[in-house]
């Protein structure tokens, strides 16, 4: 078993699903309706939950306490795509929130597309814990799934101000997109049984004819040059370092407490 | 949260002589980008969906209670989370509400119970039949009075 290999991937796997799910759960009493804010939360908590899975295999294989992983580590130190990571919107919570639903529902779409993607090359792992987990966290994201492409085609054929404003968001969001696609320290192996440019094709298989069929133009391949930071490989922007900030604050004034 | 709406609620209609009339017709359909469009479009056009709950392959569809979707896929999504956070299920089903034809709570004479129906009922079948098949069925198996002759 490449064991370098696989804790990367754990990594990868964990700051992805903890900062989505930090971010989702930033919309609370935010959302579009009411019950859209129980579906959306309920969404968070479950990502949140997918984290907790992958910070304890983390922990059985000695890189420390799970609670310490998720809340301690320095943003030089995770490995979550930069997509996930910006912000919402303008504002915050106490302050004026304006947050973005276009962009939200771009931005998990598009990721949640990647990781179902990510979810079945690792149902073939050869690591058996990660891929039995990976089987039961594909049934639950499943529904995330379907959830997300659901709004998107209600933005996109609702009035002439959901479509723009989700065009809007994806635009914003696609220069990110690459990001979710680096390999970072992984070495495609038994381990992760993919390359990128797999991934990448497939991602890209999954997501055109639904932009076909909303008609909205396809923006084509993100510039692998682009400016965005990479953030498998540690790359972050400040917007990740305040997120830990508040995410990891109640945890730090006590890190030894039970709770 | 006032998620439960029970159909019914603040949709009377005065009974005529032949009964309740209709309910007011169906929100229209959102319309497809790029048409004309009036100051309506720009609002947001809900229809409520009253829920259904399936909890295991032997039971019924209990009603739940009621979410305001756009329509019947996102209906069946969000009822998932709003009352299914907890408790498991097997199937979900989404009614519009426009769909469902209800009595008026005011026309009581619908459903009058005046005359005697106790012929509808069980009652009195322990005491009198119950008591005579018991007996007949003794009968039938007592042994010592029909088969033995000593």
């Amino acid at each position: 078993m490449d064991r370098a290999s696989v804790i990367a991937l754990l990594y990868q796997l964990a700051d992805d699903e903890l900062v989505v799910g930090h971010r989702d759960s930033e919309w609370l009493g935010l959302a579009p309706h009411i019950e859209e804010d129980v579906a959306f939360s309920s969404i968070a908590q479950d990502e949140v939950g997918h984290a907790t899975l992958f910070y304890n295999l983390l922990a059985d294989l000695g890189e420390g306490r799970a609670d310490d992983l998720a809340f301690l580590r320095p943003a030089a130190l995770r490995r979550n795509a930069v997509l996930l990571e910006r912000p919402n919107g303008p504002g915050s919570y106490l302050d004026q929130p304006q947050f973005d639903w276009g962009y939200t529902i771009a931005r998990r779409l598009f990721y949640d597309v990647f990781d179902q993607i990510r979810l079945e090359v690792l149902a073939g792992s050869s690591y058996a814990p990660l891929a039995q987990a990976a089987v039961k966290i594909r049934r639950e994201e499943r529904y995330h799934l379907i959830h997300h492409t659901t709004w998107f085609r209600r933005l996109a054929t609702g009035t002439d101000e959901s479509r723009r404003r989700l065009a809007e968001g994806v635009a914003r969001a696609w220069p990110d997109v690459g990001g979710l696609f680096s390999p970072g320290e992984v070495e495609p192996g038994p381990v992760f049984p993919a390359t990128p440019a797999e991934l990448w094709d497939r991602w890209v298989a999954a997501l055109q004819p639904l932009f076909a069929e909303v008609g909205l133009a396809w923006p084509g391949r993100p510039d692998p040059e682009g400016a965005s930071p990479d953030g498998r490989r540690g790359q972050h922007t400040a917007d990740l370092a305040e997120l830990l900030e508040t995410m990891g604050e109640v945890y730090r004034t006590a890190p030894n407490a039970a709770w | 949260m006032d998620a439960v709406r029970k159909p019914g609620f603040a949709e009377q209609v005065p009974a005529g002589p032949l009964g309740t009339a209709p309910a007011a017709p169906a929100e229209t359909v959102r319309q497809a980008p790029g048409e004309a469009g009036t100051a309506a479009r720009s609002e947001r056009q809900f229809r409520i969906y009253e829920i259904f709950v399936q909890k295991d392959h032997l039971s019924p569809h209990v009603w739940v209670g009621s979410v305001a979707a756009g329509g019947p896929e996102e209906a069946l999504v969000l009822a998932r989370e709003q009352f299914l956070r907890r408790d498991a299920a097997v199937s979900i089903w989404a009614v519009e509400q426009q769909a469902i034809h209800r009595t008026d709570y005011a026309d009581r004479d619908f459903f009058a119970r005046e005359t005697d129906k106790r012929y509808r009922t069980l009652a009195g079948y322990s005491q009198a039949n119950a008591e005579r098949w018991r007996k007949y069925r003794r009968a039938l198996l007592d042994l010592e009075q029909d088969f033995v002759r000593d």
